[in-house]
């Protein structure tokens, strides 16, 4: 296509878009608030698992040993855990130091432990890791590692709570693509009758230009660039606005009380504000082709 | 160039508009195309540029088959054909220049290009004092020539006229008039269609009648 054609089109879809007046605003405000609503749900799984930290509030891994290894084989073990990069501390903890805990635990109730024939807790590792974002993923991955050693019975790192974070995560990703989906046709509907009003305003001037020989393309062009230009706006402002929210958040937090200074709240990350403009202006586009196809075939 | 062939038009509700019509305008004739309102003088000049098809029949435009031809084709054709209509069909948001220029923009014409041609073609129709005037404030015979210069620019082999006096006083008509045999010389097939007669034999040329949809 040749540059002055291009420089025709966007410029007929400027003054189109100018000419369809409080209808193109009103279409941009009303799919800045659809892709707006869509970005917080996204900003809120990226910071998920940062909450769910502060939640899970664990940052240790137990690790528990078979009765019958060396003292040897035990140093070895701690020695190579705490080489590994997340770990920042090991502390060995015998079973009788593990039987003298649980009794401090249990207080005025320890007598029922002194009629044991054998101490029946096992010798254990406590492994704590370094703080993270995502510290339960470190210790899914640390503690998958350890579970392959022939030294361990049994590691837990809370896996309960871990696989529980991992369905949510699971689920909010399911609603986010479904709202996406959603959204998406709200967005695609709301623009393919902006600019189907704005053709059928136009249907003098689109007959002309079939009349003296313009192809579908030349006219379908600049109606294309105007939706694409609709839905960049939307979703920008969206963008845009979710990072005042953000920003404000942030400021808020950071003087409110010690507990939620802890969570890291991220911005959401590029390929989620790539997802948002890309779904903003494919809609964009496709809902002036689809009002498009309409006219064209029907005038 | 024109060839009709056993050509009918019926409109829904059976309106007949055109009635086994066979006939053969050649390159370079200068053609009115003479009966009175409602005789199928517009259908038949839609015919010829694809905007109705055939009921029965055929209608060829420079030996192609314009009855059967493909959607997507028909803008190909149309840039073959000027077209002055009866209601001048001006875009009012555009300029008279940009009104032009338009019939040259459509085909994807450099700019620089569009800008020279445009001018010519409003000094043709004497309108280039009034290139930066809206259609709304020009008179009826100013809008006419727009029309023309717009259907000339493109020096189509070509050209159609809907009623292009209709509503003319004798100078005006003239020098429309002329215009168009002035395109005519340069080898351009023109048909005129009016409900004038006596315009037709001043002007000389061929004249088809036409009445209910036959030619007489």
């Amino acid at each position: 296509m040749r540059f002055q054609t291009t420089k025709y089109f966007i410029k007929e879809a400027c003054i189109n878009f100018k000419r369809a007046g409080v209808m193109s605003y009103a279409s941009i405000g009303i799919i800045t608030v659809t892709l707006f609503v869509l970005s917080l749900f996204l900003l809120f799984t990226t910071n998920l698992k940062g909450v769910a930290d502060l939640v899970v509030k664990r940052t240790s891994i137990l690790v528990y040993l078979k009765d019958r290894i060396s003292q040897q084989q035990i140093i070895e073990f701690e020695k190579t855990i705490s080489e590994m990069e997340q770990v920042s501390e090991v502390v060995y903890i015998s079973k009788q130091d593990a039987l003298k805990k649980f009794k401090e635990n249990l207080g005025e109730n320890k007598d029922i432990l002194d009629n044991l024939p054998s101490n029946p807790l096992p010798n254990y590792l406590e492994i704590k890791v370094k703080r993270s974002n995502f510290v339960w993923e470190e210790l899914k991955k640390i503690a998958q590692e350890l579970e392959k050693s022939d030294l361990v019975t049994e590691v837990d790192y809370g896996q309960r709570v871990v696989n529980i974070l991992d369905k949510i995560t699971y689920g909010l990703m399911i609603i986010i693509i479904g709202i996406t989906i959603v959204l998406g046709l709200v967005t695609l509907i709301i623009i393919s009758n902006t600019i189907g009003l704005g053709l059928f305003a136009r249907e003098e001037e689109i007959a002309i230009m079939k009349l003296v020989g313009a192809t579908n393309w030349f006219i379908r062009c600049p109606a294309l660039i105007e939706g694409l230009l609709q839905g960049l706006i939307s979703g920008g402002m969206a963008i845009g606005l979710l990072w005042l929210l953000y920003k404000f958040i942030v400021v808020k937090l950071s003087t409110a009380d010690a507990l939620f200074q802890l969570i890291p709240i991220k911005f959401i990350p590029l390929e989620f504000i790539s997802g948002i403009l890309l779904t903003s202006i494919l809609s964009g586009c496709l809902g002036s082709f689809l009002s498009l196809h309409y006219f064209l075939k029907h005038k | 160039m024109i060839e009709f062939r056993y050509l009918s038009k019926v409109y829904d509700r059976g309106i007949r508009a055109l009635n086994n019509i066979t006939l053969k305008i050649e390159r370079g004739e200068f053609v009115f195309l003479v009966g009175l309102s409602g005789a199928g003088k517009t259908t038949f000049l839609r015919m010829i540029y694809a905007d109705e098809r055939p009921t029965s029949g055929f209608v060829y435009v420079a030996g192609k088959d314009v009855g059967n031809i493909p959607r997507r084709n028909i803008p190909y054709l149309r840039r073959q054909i000027g077209i002055v209509f009866q209601d001048f069909k001006l875009l009012y948001s555009k300029t008279v220049f940009e009104n032009v220029a338009f019939a040259l923009r459509v085909i994807g014409t450099k700019e620089a290009e569009v800008y020279k041609r445009t001018l010519k073609a409003l000094n043709i129709v004497e309108l280039t004092q009034k290139k930066s005037c809206f259609p709304y404030e020009l008179s009826g015979g100013e809008q006419q020539r727009v029309a023309i210069a717009r259907a000339i620019i493109n020096d189509p082999p070509i050209l159609l006229s809907d009623e292009p006096t209709g509503n003319l006083d004798a100078q005006l008509t003239n020098g429309i008039i002329n215009l168009f045999l002035n395109a005519n010389e340069q080898g351009t097939t023109v048909i005129i269609a009016t409900h004038d007669l006596e315009l037709a034999r001043r002007y000389g040329g061929r004249i088809i009648h036409i009445a209910n949809g036959e030619i007489l």
